[in-house]
């Protein structure tokens, strides 16, 4: 599990510099068959928004399980 | 949490998530070939976005309009597919207005409308101009097809309704729990009530402040995409900025300042003000000034006119559903730092 989380931070920084390279072709992109793309963006975000809270609360609970 | 609400929550989630994506969007005009009319005849190709052009032919006309007063009736050439279509359309050398508006209409699709800024020279314009009406007559001005109503420059990213507002709705909702529990942590006197007043505030805003980020980052998204730029000078917008950061101000305080209960009884006054402020900023500030919001500037009676019958059945559960999850995950946070404290106290 520590490895993947290591791992997300790497992908986002990943999937952003994707986006940074084709900055002529973003809108393009993101405009194609009717700025769906815009709203699978959103869904993921707010999908990865969750995740990222559920993963911090594991932390801290792991936190106390290792004192004990 | 009980279990039948958290059954409530995940199917309101799924029934929400799924139809946000699964509903079709109505047909609607996408697009116009023409760069410039001028006098005379111009052909050009109208695009349709999910229309019908090929299965309703046979009642299928087309229409420019230089303002309401002027119609013109285009003659359709030919129909390539069910989203294209060629027409051809005679035009007087004068116009009362330069705001050139384009009209399908069929029996399937409803009327779909096309507004671009084109180039149109050679006409003289002369407000209120008197022209010769075409025959033109709407068979079916509702169309016939379940869906999200489709918008020129919103789209598909129309669904976006389902997941970017129910984030403020939700953190709308743990702000007025945590403002309720300073409320009633101001209101008593012995410090462990106190404590466990303000561990719920704490835990309410905390969890509020992932549902403000969630919804400031899609909104920026979905900005970039509608209106053209990550942020804009909206008043919603910098309103949600500054409640982002009076927030994020309260969990500075708190860890500020050592001794517990004037941390409490301190961050209680805090969080009242910031609910104050978000409620001003968020809900009042909108509505006098103007700003890119749908149904956010003015009178919010008239706002009803705004969202559609279909895009109320995915909204409202989509907005309950995201406010039982925040319920749900603001009990794990208090449930977490009760036990956070248990553990530092003894050990």
């Amino acid at each position: 599990m520590k490895q993947l989380i290591k791992i997300i931070p790497l992908c986002l920084f990943l999937l952003l510099s994707a986006n940074l390279f084709a900055q002529d072709g973003m809108e393009e992109y993101f405009y194609e068959s009717g700025k769906i793309k815009v709203v699978v963006a959103v869904v993921a975000i707010v999908l990865i928004g969750l995740f990222v809270y559920i993963f911090s609360l594991e932390k801290r609970l792991k936190k106390i399980e290792g004192k004990r | 949490m009980k279990l039948w609400l958290k059954i409530i929550c995940i199917s309101l989630l799924l029934y929400a998530g799924v139809s946000s994506l699964y509903h079709p969007m109505t047909p609607g005009g996408l697009s116009v070939s023409a760069s410039e009319l001028h006098p005379g005849r111009n052909d050009f190709t109208f695009t349709g976005y999910g229309s019908h052009f090929n299965d309703a032919m046979s009642s299928l006309q087309v229409f420019v309009t230089s303002d309401t007063s002027g119609v013109y009736c285009a003659e359709v050439l030919q129909v390539v597919d069910n989203a294209h279509v060629i027409v051809s359309v005679f035009l007087p050398d004068t116009l009362s207005s330069n705001n050139l508006g384009f009209f399908a209409n069929n029996d399937l699709d409803g009327t779909m409308f096309v507004e671009s800024p084109l180039g149109s020279e050679g006409f003289t314009f002369v407000k209120g101009t008197a022209n010769d009406l075409c025959e033109y007559k709407i068979t079916n001005s509702e169309q016939q097809f379940f869906g999200f109503p489709f918008q020129p420059i919103i789209m598909e990213s129309i669904r976006n309704l389902m997941w970017h507002v129910p984030m403020w709705f939700t953190m709308f909702a743990l702000m007025i729990f945590s403002f309720a529990f300073s409320i009633r942590a101001l209101g008593k006197n012995g410090g462990a009530v106190i404590a466990e007043y303000d561990l719920k505030a704490s835990a309410s805003a905390g969890t509020g402040l992932l549902f403000c980020v969630l919804g400031l980052i899609t909104g920026s998204v979905w900005a970039r995409f509608t209106w053209g730029a990550w942020w804009t000078n909206d008043p919603q917008l910098n309103g949600a900025m500054v409640v982002f950061m009076v927030y994020v101000a309260y969990f500075i305080l708190r860890k500020s300042t050592p001794d517990e209960d004037k941390r409490a009884r301190l961050s209680a006054i805090f969080n009242i003000f910031a609910f104050v402020l978000m409620v001003v900023l968020l809900m009042v500030m909108p509505r006098f000034t103007e700003g890119l919001h749908p149904g956010k500037s003015g009178n919010p009676a008239f706002s009803k006119y705004d969202l559609d019958s279909s895009l109320r059945s995915v909204f409202y559960p989509a907005c309950f559903g995201f406010i039982l999850l925040g319920y749900w995950l603001f009990t794990l946070n208090l449930r977490m730092k009760k036990i956070e404290i248990e553990h530092e106290t003894t050990h």
